[in-house]
């Protein structure tokens, strides 16, 4: 059973989103949850040889390209988060604060024994408050 | 670690060769011609530009007067204390003429750099300007040059820790040493905590505030650096004169100083020139390129007054300031020699003053290298590799803080030299674009750029 269902997508690999995407929007679409992804990007850091507006308009950027794959991929109504720092703390803390009751998460390429789970996927499973459902890439 | 000096020492001589020499002189004097000695023409306008610009800034945008202190505070670092001064100290007087012949060309260079970093520039995945050497041969070329990409990135990542991180470190180390009594060690791990606090905790205020402090303390270093001069009128007239004779001819071991050939001279005045004012490096562009500006000869115009402020104004001040006092036949080498010129002329303040806009200028010179670093990793590996680079960036601190400046030094070198030679090379072959772009924007007096220059 899930009401929230949080879907981290990494905009820069397909990956994070072909086979993970239709999933959840099966699961959310079962269990006429809600559906919202998020993305993760790393923090932007002022440096003094870099103009003060360097970075600003990373997250606009980012939710355009992610808005372009979920409308594309028949998921029009899914909000969009962008979020910056460490990959899997913004993901657990998201879920935490927003009251998600499911993660649905896309796993590394890997191979029969050695499924490939990587850091961040590892994190999160390990730390969430909730269900986490791996899809295997 | 004798015989890995002895190697890095061989191959010194090899790439700073003649061969070097004449690539970066023939490189910058060849555009400086090709522009028809534009850089240093239109020096009153890439003022005039600068001052106009710190109010009339579009939608979005930086003003050309911050842009420029923003590039200053990466290329004003321990080459314009310390450097000038070893080269004083290895090539007599006359090293300081050769540095000005390198900021002469030199801004041609750096004015090219610029133009085809804003011109070949691309975005990153988070929407980003990404540019530099690596991106105008990949955009700028023919495939068959795409081969210098990789090496001035490969090579680019590699010298970044030396005189971006080891060079700086071991400098402030030093002058803390010597002023204040810190041990290395103890300079070292401060140093460490402070850049970690801003690389890797994100913690972008330390950087700015540093950032900020850059412009004020070369203004306070100019003004003490003119006082020198002033308590030392009486032979500054034989100073200028020494460091003109002393480019052509030998200068004789005098006191501490051990005589230099003129080949020395020139060696080391380029050498540290091209230190200080990093025209020719390919590193600056790489800022360059993150500007959001009116266009590339916009940002070019910009750049090359970083050339001229950073080595015909402030080098020229810390070397004739040296050779006026007489402190260049001390013995004494790197930041110690111009501690001592100063503080001999204004005792009391002058050491102070250079240990700490020495540790100010490596701060933030540490900084900002951080970022060309990352960059040419980044051109490799993408945004994954920038985590370990930054752990490495701040452990090699700490070695640079406590390593042997002679060795520090002589490894810097040898990797400046091989990342110039594929930026340089790239110069030339991209030099009819810089020109053809430099006739429209003047012929349409700043049009092609959507700004009108008033002269």
């Amino acid at each position: 059973m899930a009401t929230k269902i949080l879907l981290p997508i990494d905009h820069t690999d397909d990956q994070s989103w072909k086979k993970a995407l239709p999933v959840a929007l099966e699961q959310a679409k079962f269990y006429g949850a809600e559906l919202e992804v998020i993305s993760v990007i790393p923090e932007i850091i002022l440096l003094p040889n870099l103009p003060a507006n360097y970075g600003a308009g990373a997250k606009d950027h980012v939710t355009g390209v992610l808005r372009q794959i979920l409308d594309s991929n028949g998921a029009k109504d899914t909000t969009v988060h962008v979020e910056e720092g460490s990959v899997y703390r913004e993901i657990l803390k998201f879920a935490h604060a927003g009251g998600f009751d499911m993660i649905i998460m896309a796993s590394a390429k890997g191979d029969f024994p050695n499924y490939e789970i990587g850091p961040n996927l590892a994190r999160v499973v390990r730390n969430a408050h909730c269900s986490v459902m791996i899809i295997r890439a | 670690m004798e015989a890995l000096s002895n190697l890095v020492g061989n191959i010194n001589g090899i790439v700073w060769g003649p061969a070097m020499l004449i690539l970066i002189l023939g490189v910058g004097f060849f555009l400086q011609v090709g522009m028809k000695f534009m850089p240093i023409l239109k020096l009153g306008t890439g003022f005039k530009l600068l001052f106009k610009g710190r109010e009339a800034t579009g939608e979005g945008q930086i003003s050309p007067f911050n842009a420029l202190m923003t590039s200053l505070s990466a290329t004003i670092g321990t080459g314009n204390i310390a450097g000038v001064a070893t080269a004083v100290f290895l090539g007599g007087p006359g090293a300081l003429f050769w540095m000005w012949m390198t900021a002469l060309v030199g801004m041609a260079t750096k004015y090219a750099e610029a133009v085809l970093a804003v011109k070949y520039r691309e975005q990153d995945e988070l929407g980003n300007f990404v540019g530099g050497p690596m991106y105008y041969i990949k955009n700028g070329l023919d495939k068959k040059w795409y081969f210098l990409a990789p090496l001035f990135a490969g090579f680019g990542a590699i010298a970044a820790f030396g005189i971006g991180n080891g060079v700086q470190a071991n400098g402030v180390a030093a002058v803390m040493e010597t002023t204040f009594s810190i041990p290395t060690y103890a300079t070292g791990i401060i140093l460490m905590v402070l850049t970690a606090a801003v690389i890797l905790g994100g913690i972008s205020r330390i950087g700015s505030v540093a950032g900020k402090l850059v412009p004020f303390m070369a203004i306070a270093y100019i003004i003490a650096g003119l006082l020198v001069l002033l308590i030392n009128i009486g032979t500054l007239g034989s100073a200028v004169s020494l460091v003109f004779t002393h480019a052509f001819t030998p200068s004789a071991a005098e006191g501490g100083f051990a005589g230099a050939a003129v080949w020395m001279a020139i060696r080391f005045g380029v050498a540290r020139g091209v230190f200080s004012n990093e025209a020719g490096l390919g590193s600056a562009p790489i800022a360059h390129a993150a500007a959001s500006t009116a266009g590339p000869v916009n940002q070019g115009l910009i750049a090359m007054l970083g050339t001229f402020i950073d080595t015909i104004i402030v080098c020229s001040i810390t070397g004739l300031a040296i050779i006026a006092s007489g402190a260049w036949t001390s013995g004494e080498s790197g930041a110690a020699l111009t501690s001592l010129a100063f503080e001999t002329s204004l005792p009391g303040i002058g050491a102070y003053l250079i240990a700490i806009s020495l540790s100010i200028f490596a701060f933030t010179t540490i900084l900002g290298w951080s970022f060309y670093g990352e960059k040419c990793v980044g051109f490799f590996f993408g945004a994954k590799a920038l985590m370990p680079y930054r752990v490495l960036w701040i452990i090699a601190i700490y070695f640079g803080a406590t390593a042997d400046l002679g060795f520090i030094w002589l490894l810097a070198d040898t990797l400046n030299a091989m990342m110039a030679i594929p930026n340089l090379i790239a110069l030339a072959l991209l030099s009819p674009m810089v020109f053809k772009l430099t006739r429209e924007f003047f012929a349409s007096n700043g049009a092609t750029e959507g700004s009108t220059l008033a002269d």
